[in-house]
């Protein structure tokens, strides 16, 4: 535990329980990771920005992970005056998945939301244009969950299976390819 | 009689891109045009989306790192870097020190090479043809040759391994290091006597564009453009990781914030890198270049957050793992993706002659916003 992570925990005292509440506090590599509920998430986010002992000014990273039974939206943050660093976190569902957009407070989170949105189906409520950036507007499903569909899925094994037939190659060349593909490379036990 | 009407004018779309040849990479940008005037600004990216990030996550981390190359293809050396970082502060292992200077040696060396890179393009969309992209091209290939001699290849480098680097120095190559930083002290006062006070070149960049910190802040604008609008904040002083608090060096800063700060700021950077890499040439131990690890390593369960600070800004690394072979979510914190983002408010309102000398002041490579 260093000097840093002291002080900030320190700072974190000032926040009243009428501002937000904190679920779960610790130290993690560095950061104090700090596990809001998602309603309290904007609150939280201003909190964070305009109390004075913290002033966390910037916001650099925004990134999403699927847990399968929940998702979570880490929000990065840092102080330039005050050197805190704080990593605040929400968990959302498949179903339950709005959450309030930080882009009133941050511009940065405009593009940062925008790829959430597109790779995990997480909606992000008051931002201006919340659509497909890195993927084209018709693209099906959500490619960063961990339920998306590989190329390595039996549909596509069954179309390569006919080409090899097509073009007169053996036919345990499908169960050639059948094992290798689904190991992904690993060792056969 | 004829009655006086009101000059009514008619806004233009413009497509720029994503194939131009003053077009940095496959950037897309729809700009609306009155007259001379950009009205509106609307980037479309992802022509050069891999789904990367979809990969690592069904890739071994030796592999993650050679994918990682492909993101900042200019500067494979700081993406490497930067997921050996996170998996060894999962790991909690210590690096051998002889690498740790072979990296800040080689991360060094490509910053050097980006920014002549950047020098020579900038030059090239500020008219002076060929001259300027033609002569970088030429340095940069001899920090290839450095390069390959190391690692075997050129753009793809796919040297850092977690726990240490892939492969000890040849003969006479820290000599070659020096050469090379010797033969670019001389050439970058060639530079400034061609560029930097030329009088067509400052008549185009400076007072074109004003960056200002809170704005800068606000978008999360991190690397040169943070520090040419006069915030003094970089990742190797500030937040030192790897072997960055053993060298002496400045932070550059300039306070306009205009294109031609964005240039100043990375010619010295350049000079920095120089003074970094002799130090640590001169400092560099002896000893094993990596620790004993298996080929494949499986970093305990928890997530970590790495930054270092990359030729655009801050390259970050938000690695979860479930205590496998593969991560379970790697994100990487792209600076030229984020940075990117602030431009449909910092064209807007602009000359359309200064579009790109504004637009290449970001050092925008695609492979790095697309990912």
């Amino acid at each position: 535990m260093d000097e840093q992570t002291l002080k900030t925990e320190e700072a974190l005292k000032s926040i009243k329980s009428s501002d937000f509440k904190i679920l779960e506090q610790k130290i993690n590599h560095g950061f104090v990771d700090l596990y809001v509920d998602k309603k309290e998430i904007f609150k939280a986010l201003e909190t964070l920005k305009k109390n004075p002992s913290l002033r966390c000014n910037n916001l650099h990273c925004i990134s999403g992970v699927d847990y399968v039974d929940h998702m979570e939206v880490v929000y990065h943050l840092y102080s330039y005056n005050l050197g805190h660093k704080i990593a605040l976190k929400a968990r959302v569902t498949k179903e339950d998945n709005e959450l309030a957009s930080a882009y009133p407070l941050w511009k940065t989170a405009d593009w940062q939301e925008r790829e959430i949105f597109e790779m995990y189906g997480i909606k992000f409520n008051g931002h201006p244009n919340l659509r497909n950036l890195l993927l084209t507007d018709d693209f099906p499903g959500y490619p960063l969950r961990k339920d998306f569909p590989l190329a390595n899925n039996e549909e596509w094994l069954l179309e390569d299976t006919q080409t090899a037939k097509d073009y007169g190659l053996p036919e345990d060349l499908s169960e050639l390819l059948k094992t290798n593909v689904k190991n992904n490379g690993e060792k056969k036990s | 009689m004829a009655t006086t009407k009101k000059l009514q004018t008619k806004t233009v779309s413009v497509n720029f891109g994503p194939q131009h040849p003053s077009m940095h990479g496959v950037l897309f940008v729809r700009v609306e045009l009155d007259g001379e005037l950009v009205v509106h600004v609307e980037p479309h990216i992802g022509y050069l989306h891999r789904s990367m990030e979809k990969i690592f996550e069904n890739s071994y981390y030796n592999q993650c790192i050679a994918i990682s190359d492909r993101a900042d293809y200019l500067g494979g050396y700081f993406n490497e870097t930067v997921i050996a970082l996170a998996a060894e502060r999962l790991m909690e292992i210590e690096v051998p020190p002889r690498a740790e200077y072979l990296r800040v040696i080689l991360m060094e060396l490509t910053r050097i090479a980006n920014h002549i890179f950047y020098w020579g393009n900038y030059g090239q969309d500020l008219g002076s043809f060929w001259t300027t992209a033609l002569w970088a091209w030429r340095e940069r290939e001899m920090y290839y040759d450095i390069v390959e001699e190391i690692s075997g290849y050129r753009q793809h480098p796919n040297y850092i391994r977690i726990g240490g680097v892939y492969k000890d120095t040849t003969d006479g190559w820290l000599q070659k290091v020096l050469d090379f930083c010797d033969e670019m002290e001389k050439r970058l006062k060639i530079y400034e006597n061609l560029v930097t006070y030329n009088e067509i070149f400052l008549a185009r960049s400076k007072n074109v564009g004003k960056i200002t910190k809170k704005w800068a802040i606000d978008w999360g604008i991190t690397g040169p453009l943070l520090r040419c609008a006069g915030v003094k904040w970089d990742l190797r002083k500030d937040d030192p990781y790897s072997v960055y608090d053993q060298f002496e060096f400045d932070i550059p800063t300039t306070r306009n914030g205009d294109c031609w700060d964005a240039y100043r700021v990375r010619m010295d950077e350049i000079t920095e890198s120089i003074k970094i890499v002799r130090q640590a040439v001169s400092k560099i131990p002896a000893g094993p270049i990596r620790c004993k690890l298996p080929m494949l390593v499986e970093p305990p369960k928890g997530d970590t957050y790495a930054r270092i600070e990359g030729p655009r800004g801050e390259l970050g690394c938000y690695l979860v793992s479930d205590g496998s072979k593969k991560p379970y979510r790697l994100k990487l914190r792209a600076p030229a993706f984020v940075n990117l983002a602030s431009i449909t408010e910092f064209l807007k309102d602009q000359l359309i002659g200064d579009f790109i000398a504004l637009l290449a002041i970001y050092d925008p490579v695609m492979g790095e916003v697309d990912r």
